[in-house]
């Protein structure tokens, strides 16, 4: 491989490595407080929920199909988790069972929209996260939902093995599972296939409308996932507590394109995305920027990054 | 005549290849100057750097004696050089004259004048000679018709030099002849006309010089008289033509398939009957509907009405996946979009059918045996390089239509039965490979398979089959064994003159 070559293929990696450079650089001058352990894991720990959203959401752009609801569904979902165990006062394990299975049910009727009546799933999915906003108010009136949750459940987002955050390792579990689906089972190469030339794959004996399902449920199950742990961890749940990933997993998908299997999304490449857009929030934050200037720099890193990979032909949309 | 557009000395290199190499061309004004060669022969790119849409490694270009430097397709179109590219670039829903004045539509400021615009497009085509409803959207004319839409707005800009890619591939006769007629007109106005075909017929009748290219250099060029049918056959391919000896079967095997008056919206009744042991050909022009009806056997279309029978019993195809299981698979035509997963690479190519067979119940991947077997195909079929983590688009045509039959091999070493269909299955790919191809074909055929080809090189289509059927606007005009027929008698039947 030469420089050439290995510039395209991992300059958003090393993207990624200049832009914690020049924090750790930023922050030297000043108190020094990024480049410590105690920040390292609190950037992981921030990024950890919107990692396994994102990692869900990869494979539905690998299978070719865009999921704009996973933000409005992860609130969903976590409105509805922490009203099944205050208000219903169910079992924590049941809540997050029903939770998780609303996730699926989205996924499954998203999916059912798109191949049974080949609606686009980026209309579908706008349509679908709308949906899920009125069940949202509908159930919780638009009000937060406070109350005692379990401590076991309270653990997954606040709790810690030694020094590490759960919440780092059942991401890093995730991430693993979902990568080694993707590259190592048949439906998951069925899945990449399909969002490669969904014509070829069909040639090729493959029923693609299956694996786009799949795809989509799967995404809709990684938003449900995040939006149960995002509860977790603040203790409470708020209606739209968790819109904010719909852009970001985006985000971080698309960064994710432009590096290691350039094109397609892939799971490590999506890592990376989530991994830029933590370390800027972070990183910003801490070097006392104003607030507003994160959502604008997301926005420019997501265009440039995108940007580049599309001038190299590598990505195409639509 | 004076030479109007004079290249010299064009070479252009591709990653791994040489496009063209040192190539002289000339043009002269008021002629028709065919430029011939099998596909990737280096014609395309040659028009590419005439129309400024790729620069050329070295050469110059003169226009009427002035050396000119084209940087890109408005640089040419300033120049007076346009194209009318085999594709339409059309917007669906405008109206004919809009889409003749896209882009040059007289404005008062930001208000379009829609009179004017009216006025000015009919003024062209009365220049023109050409008659059309300058009202009706271009999404409710014909083939023909669209194509004029684009060949009138190339005219506005009053060019030197228009250059025609296959601009007969969607057209129909009389849309031909029409064509013809007024591209004679042009060529009376001066205007040198740059014919890329295919089509040696209408080479004959329109062309006044021809160029042939071959694997990026001109092999010959001059005046029209100069040459016959077979001469330029035989400058286009070089070397004697890899003629394949197939010996006719009078007994075949048992039938494997038959379709019984199959109906859809591109074809009608269609009758046809496929045994174990041959290969059966389907010619037809463009547009008779070869591709539908392979296409429909698979299950990739619908059939409106009529029965597909599978060793005498009738069977519902729904989908490819179905036909799959019944024994049934295609090898498309444009392989990149139908054939290939292109951000894969040959492994992931050569095994994409077969991975219900190499995973486990749990649907695991076997690797190490799903590598064993690509690796057989690999070998079987020669693809170069032999490389299995090679992504696929960076083959080569001839390797790429090797890696989509392939597939078909990894899934089932025994052919015994089963049922192979190719869609012009040497469609771009070079000399060699395609006498590769023929050689698939053949050998499929001899371990008991039964193989439907249809390709629109009829020579090629003729050489490989044992019998054939010609369709012609969707329906099967003729069959029989091959020996019945002749090359012309077959071109007959498919344009029913």
């Amino acid at each position: 491989m030469n420089v050439g070559n290995f510039i395209n293929r991992f300059g958003t990696v090393l993207a990624l490595i200049i832009i914690f450079a020049l924090f750790a650089i930023i922050s030297a001058f000043q108190e020094g407080r990024f480049l410590t352990s105690q920040n390292l894991i609190n950037i992981l720990r921030q990024v950890a929920t919107l990692a396994i959203v994102a990692t869900g959401l990869t494979v539905a752009v690998a299978a070719g199909e865009f999921d704009l609801s996973v933000g409005q569904v992860a609130s969903l979902t976590g409105i509805l988790m922490a009203g099944f165990i205050v208000r219903q006062e169910l079992p924590w394990g049941v809540s997050l069972i029903g939770a998780l299975g609303v996730g699926l049910l989205f996924g499954l009727v998203t999916g059912s929209l798109v191949t049974r009546f080949k609606i686009p799933s980026l209309i579908t999915t706008l349509g679908m996260g709308l949906i899920a906003v009125g069940i949202n108010y509908a159930y919780a009136r638009g009000d937060s939902i406070y109350g005692r949750l379990p401590d076991e459940y309270t653990f997954i987002g606040t709790g810690t093995v030694g020094p590490i955050p759960f919440v780092v390792i059942l991401a890093i579990i995730v991430i693993a599972i979902v990568y080694v689906f993707l590259n190592y089972t048949r439906v998951g190469r069925y899945i990449l296939a399909t969002g490669g030339n969904p014509t070829a794959t069909r040639l090729s004996g493959i029923n693609i409308n299956k694996y786009r399902m799949i795809a989509l449920m799967i995404s809709g199950f990684g938003a449900a996932l995040g939006g149960c742990i995002l509860v977790s961890y603040l203790g409470s749940a708020q209606p739209s507590g968790a819109d904010n990933y719909t852009m970001d997993s985006l985000a971080a998908v698309f960064i994710g394109m432009t590096t290691i299997r350039r094109g397609q999304a892939n799971i490590l490449g999506t890592i990376v995305g989530v991994l830029i857009l933590g370390i800027i929030n972070n990183g910003l934050n801490l070097v006392g920027a104003p607030f507003f200037l994160q959502t604008i720099v997301k926005g420019s890193v997501l265009i440039l990054a995108v940007s580049l990979a599309v001038r190299r032909e590598e990505i195409r949309f639509f | 005549m004076d030479a109007l557009l004079q290249l010299t000395g064009i070479s252009k290199t591709y990653p791994g290849v040489t496009a063209l190499d040192k190539v002289d061309f000339t043009l002269r004004s008021g002629e028709v100057h065919a430029l011939l060669g099998v596909n990737g022969a280096g014609k395309s790119t040659l028009v590419k750097i005439i129309c400024g849409a790729e620069p050329p490694d070295s050469g110059t270009m003169k226009l009427e004696n002035q050396i000119i430097q084209v940087n890109d397709t408005a640089d040419a179109m300033r120049h007076g050089i346009v194209v009318v590219y085999q594709e339409r670039t059309l917007i669906p829903h405008f109206t004919v004259a809009e889409n003749i004045m896209l882009g040059k539509e007289p404005a008062n400021g930001q208000l379009i004048r829609r009179r004017d615009l009216h006025e000015q497009a009919e003024r062209l085509l009365n220049r023109l000679g050409v008659e059309m409803d300058l009202n009706a959207e271009v999404i409710d004319l014909g083939a023909g018709q669209q194509q004029l839409v684009d060949i009138v707005r190339a005219l506005r800009t009053e060019p030197k030099v228009m250059v025609l890619d296959e601009p007969t591939a969607a057209l129909s006769q009389a849309e031909t002849k029409h064509l013809f007629e007024l591209l004679r007109q042009f060529k009376n106005q001066g205007i040198g006309i740059i014919f890329v075909s295919h089509r040696l017929d209408e080479v004959f009748e329109i062309s006044d010089s021809l160029t042939i290219l071959r694997d990026g250099r001109i092999v010959s060029s001059g005046p029209i008289s100069e040459y016959t049918p077979a001469r330029v056959t035989q400058d286009i391919v070089g070397h004697n033509v890899a003629k394949l000896e197939v010996e006719v079967k009078s007994t075949s095997g048992p039938v494997l398939m038959e379709t019984q008056d199959l109906c859809s919206e591109d074809f009608n009744s269609v009758n046809l009957k496929i045994a174990s042991g041959e290969v059966v050909g389907l010619a037809g022009v463009v547009g008779a509907g070869r591709t539908e009806l392979l296409e429909t056997l698979v299950g990739f279309r619908r059939a409106d009405s009529g029965k597909i029978m599978l060793k005498g019993k009738h069977v519902q195809i729904n989908s490819p996946e179905h036909a799959i299981r019944h024994g049934i698979v295609l090898v498309p035509d444009k392989r990149i979009e139908k054939g290939l997963l292109n951000r894969m690479n040959v492994l992931e190519n050569l095994t994409v059918s077969s991975l219900q067979r190499y995973s486990n119940g749990m649907g695991w991947l076997q690797r190490k045996k799903l590598h064993d077997v690509a690796t057989r195909t690999m070998d079987q079929l020669r693809i170069m390089p032999p490389s299995l983590t090679t992504s696929v688009q960076s083959l080569s045509g001839g390797n790429k239509q090797k890696v989509v039959f392939g597939k078909w091999l990894t899934w089932s070493e025994d052919v015994n039965g089963l049922i192979f269909m190719f869609d012009e299955p040497t469609e771009g790919v070079d000399v060699g490979a395609r006498a590769d191809m023929w050689v698939i074909i053949r050998n499929l055929a001899a371990q008991g398979a039964a193989v439907l080809v249809t390709s629109s090189d009829l020579d090629e289509l003729m050489d490989i089959s044992d019998r054939l059927y010609v369709m012609r606007r969707g329906k099967i005009v003729s069959e029989g064994v091959r020996r019945n027929y002749t090359h012309d008698s077959v071109l007959q039947l498919m344009m029913g003159g």
